[in-house]
């Protein structure tokens, strides 16, 4: 019988550990943004990885990032070919080491965008969270955890729109009410949202973003 | 109604334009390039999926203006019915503001279309709805709620 979950739920670390330890000759399946990443174990090790296009330890590396998604694991499944030979724990070793490393890059830039941001004339509240609403920054804005999952679910949205409408990819979302006036931006996968004031240049305020986010490329 | 979706689609930059009632009903003058009446209804059930967000949130929002690298599209979201224009980027938007205002408020004066609006009770809150959208999205607006 298949095992199926959501990473959120169980760690990608404890089904590496649990397969490898029982020696199960198994397949691990993660579907993740519409990018589908596969793991095989074979006699207590990791064998083969595929996400995506890639495969071997780039491939596993990829897929230890993965935070949220559904999983399924069956028993009993050969792997297609053999493209890893290092031991299990030296790849969980070295691939939360590269998470640390990129988690450490990521919030150093995600701290100088931030502060970026607070300078530009007109801007009230800042909001930096994943498209699964996690927050990553936050900064003048009421109810953090509502907001972050609104916006990740408005971001989606907006994509979705750009896509029916073969607009292309987004480049902002500027949202008004009789209260509120609202920047949404992307930035790699993350979502960010400015609260600006009524009597701001949403404009000229997008202008600004865009210097900060081209200072990073 | 359609006279208003006229005025808007002829100013420069506009695609086209098109009407959407929460009880489900489209109208609209012309389809844009590539686009089908299909398409027309899935773009205007996010643009309701969005305004119920806000909503849910406590914050009233009447106008969306998204910037796509080939076009922009606004979104004007009433309580009962939303005007979606499909566009160009460098559409002329204070031609297009101004012309809105006025289309909005020819309509909302005109008895029919009051008539028209006020039979509607599906709430924008009833989009929000797990089968009208994928799990990821379902798992945020939980979150909100």
């Amino acid at each position: 019988m298949a095992l199926v979950g959501n990473l959120k739920d169980l760690k990608l670390a404890n089904i590496v550990q649990l397969n490898c330890m029982e020696k199960n000759n198994s397949m691990f399946t993660v579907d993740h943004h519409k990018v589908n990443g596969r793991i095989y174990f074979s006699d207590g090790n990791i064998v083969h990885a595929t996400y995506g296009n890639i495969e071997g330890e780039e491939a596993i590396y990829k897929i230890l990032q993965i935070k949220e998604g559904p999983f399924r694991v069956e028993n009993d499944v050969p792997p297609p070919k053999r493209t890893i030979n290092t031991p299990w724990s030296n790849l969980l070793l070295e691939g939360l080491r590269l998470i640390d490393e990129a988690l450490e890059a990521k919030g150093d830039a995600l701290s100088k965008i931030s502060k970026g941001i607070k300078n530009i004339n007109g801007v009230n509240g800042v909001l930096i969270c994943s498209l699964f609403g996690e927050i990553l920054m936050e900064e003048g804005i009421a109810n953090g955890k509502r907001a972050a999952a609104a916006m990740a679910f408005i971001l989606r949205k907006i994509d979705k729109v750009g896509r029916a409408s073969k607009s292309g990819a987004v480049k902002a979302g500027h949202i008004s009410g009789k209260a509120d006036r609202k920047i949404l931006t992307k930035w790699k996968d993350d979502v960010v949202e400015l609260n600006i004031d009524l009597k701001a240049n949403p404009d000229g305020v997008e202008q600004a973003l865009e210097k900060i986010y081209a200072s990073f490329q | 109604m359609k006279d208003k979706l006229e005025e808007i689609d002829s100013v420069d930059g506009v695609k086209a334009s098109f009407m959407f009632f929460n009880d489900g009903e489209l109208v609209y003058n012309k389809l844009a390039p590539g686009l089908d009446a299909e398409i027309y209804q899935e773009i205007a059930k996010d643009v309701v999926q969005m305004a119920a967000i806000f909503d849910r949130l406590g914050s009233h929002i009447h106008e969306y203006d998204l910037k796509y690298e080939n076009g922009r599209v606004f979104a004007y979201t009433q309580n009962n019915y939303n005007i979606i224009i499909l566009c160009n980027p460098e559409v002329s938007v204070a031609m297009l503001r101004l012309t809105v205002n006025v289309a909005i408020a020819d309509l909302e004066a005109d008895k029919k279309f009051q008539k028209r609006t006020s039979k509607i009770e599906t709430s924008r809150r009833s989009y929000l709805v797990r089968s009208n959208m994928d799990p990821e999205s379902w798992t945020l607006v939980e979150t909100v709620n």
